[in-house]
């Protein structure tokens, strides 16, 4: 082979066009990155939470629900004037004292309030899965003060939160 | 493949216009994306908020949401424990108890393992023992109908719930924490298809499912026979 042939530029070498290549990954890409974009886009957007709007049926309770989040250690009270965490704990036995009263505060001005308007108002537990283990005693505590109680199990990481007309939140 | 031969080095097309092309297609979708995100923040349901209610007319039929598959559950089952041990005595109440114990019966869809003791509680004047007796209801595995499944003319879902009557009956799903969206399913469709009621228990994750059966074979209180 001769060395001298190879530092000299031909006018007439054939050579592969790369634009419609790139064309096509270019493609691709954006194909990929608009699949990417809506899964996140429904994760972190629509998917993210649940808004439960109640539905009137003949025959139903007429009673305003308070909306109760609760995963097995830590409950969220969603009342209409803020969120109140009420960190209970995992040991079933500590939650309540000798005399059958919560010991944390938030959790025991929620149940007296409750019981105090039991025939207006009831506890709708959103019940996440690592709940599930204690849940009914959290219930019957309500249960037992006359308090009528729902449940509805959710997602461990989904937000949840009620969409009441506001006539009906007070 | 297509070859080309360039005639000039003019003709070669550069890779900026693409370049701007993809950028500004990227910037179109990630305001697509921001403004998506900003506008759902969720997804709304109308729903029936539920609230437990006593209802002493209708009668439950038990289904079990585990791993995923619909297992119905035959609560005669655990009256099967009780065959051949008798009717116990203050007497016998111990080794009543303990043959009880050593009960288990199954069908396709569970396997039913008995428990319990006696509590005897001895006074001056009169002396009981109150048997405390129940049984554990654990899931096989692999059996029942999948999600996708249970809308079948031919699930066992359909086949259990089709015949029942919406006045006297409704459906019990015991859910174990992997298996809500199937409790879901299941729960809707018996609704939308058939009006049939139904209420949930969720259940521990690799626990069985416990009935306690007091008052039932046993009874709660035995007290002796009167001595002559």
């Amino acid at each position: 082979m001769n060395a001298g042939n190879l530092s000299r530029p031909r006018p007439n070498q054939e050579h592969f066009d790369l634009l419609p290549f790139i064309a096509i990954m270019m493609i691709v890409l954006a194909v990929l990155l608009f699949i990417t974009m809506t899964m996140a886009s429904l994760n972190v957007g629509a998917g993210a939470a649940e808004g439960w709007i109640p539905t009137k049926t003949q025959g139903t309770n007429n009673k305003i629900p308070i909306l109760v989040e609760w995963d097995g250690e830590t409950a969220i009270i969603q009342k209409p004037s803020g969120h109140r965490r009420a960190v209970l704990g995992k040991e079933v036995l500590r939650w309540l004292s000798s005399e059958g009263r919560f010991r944390n505060g938030e959790m025991r001005e929620f149940w007296n309030e409750m019981k105090s308007q039991r025939n207006t108002h009831y506890v709708l537990f959103a019940v996440r899965p690592s709940g599930f283990r204690n849940f009914q005693v959290l219930a019957s505590a309500f249960r037992d003060a006359g308090v009528n109680v729902g449940y509805e199990p959710i997602e461990q990481s989904k937000r949840i939160q009620l969409k009441m007309d506001k006539g009906r939140l007070r | 493949m297509r070859r080309r031969v360039a005639s000039s080095p003019e003709k070669v097309s550069g890779l900026v216009p693409m370049a701007d092309i993809l950028a500004n297609t990227v910037g179109i979708i990630l305001f697509i994306l921001a403004f998506t995100v900003l506008h759902t923040g969720g997804v709304l349901i109308p729903k029936r908020l539920p609230m437990e209610r006593e209802d002493a007319d209708r009668k439950p039929v038990y289904f079990v949401c585990y791993e995923k598959r619909l297992l119905p559950l035959d609560g005669n089952l655990r009256d099967k424990l009780f065959k051949g041990l008798g009717t116990p005595t203050y007497e016998t109440a111990e080794s009543w108890v303990a043959r009880f114990n050593r009960a288990r019966v199954e069908d396709g869809f569970f396997t039913v393992e008995a428990g319990g003791e006696a509590r005897f509680n001895r006074g001056a004047y009169q002396s009981i023992a109150e048997l405390v007796l129940f049984a554990s209801y654990k899931p096989k595995a692999d059996v029942g109908d999948t999600q996708e499944g249970l809308r079948g003319e031919s699930s066992l879902f359909n086949a259990r719930i089709k015949g029942l009557s919406k006045d006297g009956r409704f459906l019990y799903f015991i859910v174990y924490p992997n298996s809500i969206e199937l409790f879901r399913e299941a729960r809707d469709y018996a609704e939308s298809q058939y009006g049939i009621a139904s209420g949930w228990s969720p259940a521990t994750e690799g626990e069985p499912i416990t009935f306690d059966l007091s008052g039932n074979g046993g009874g709660t209180a035995i007290v002796p026979k009167p001595q002559p």
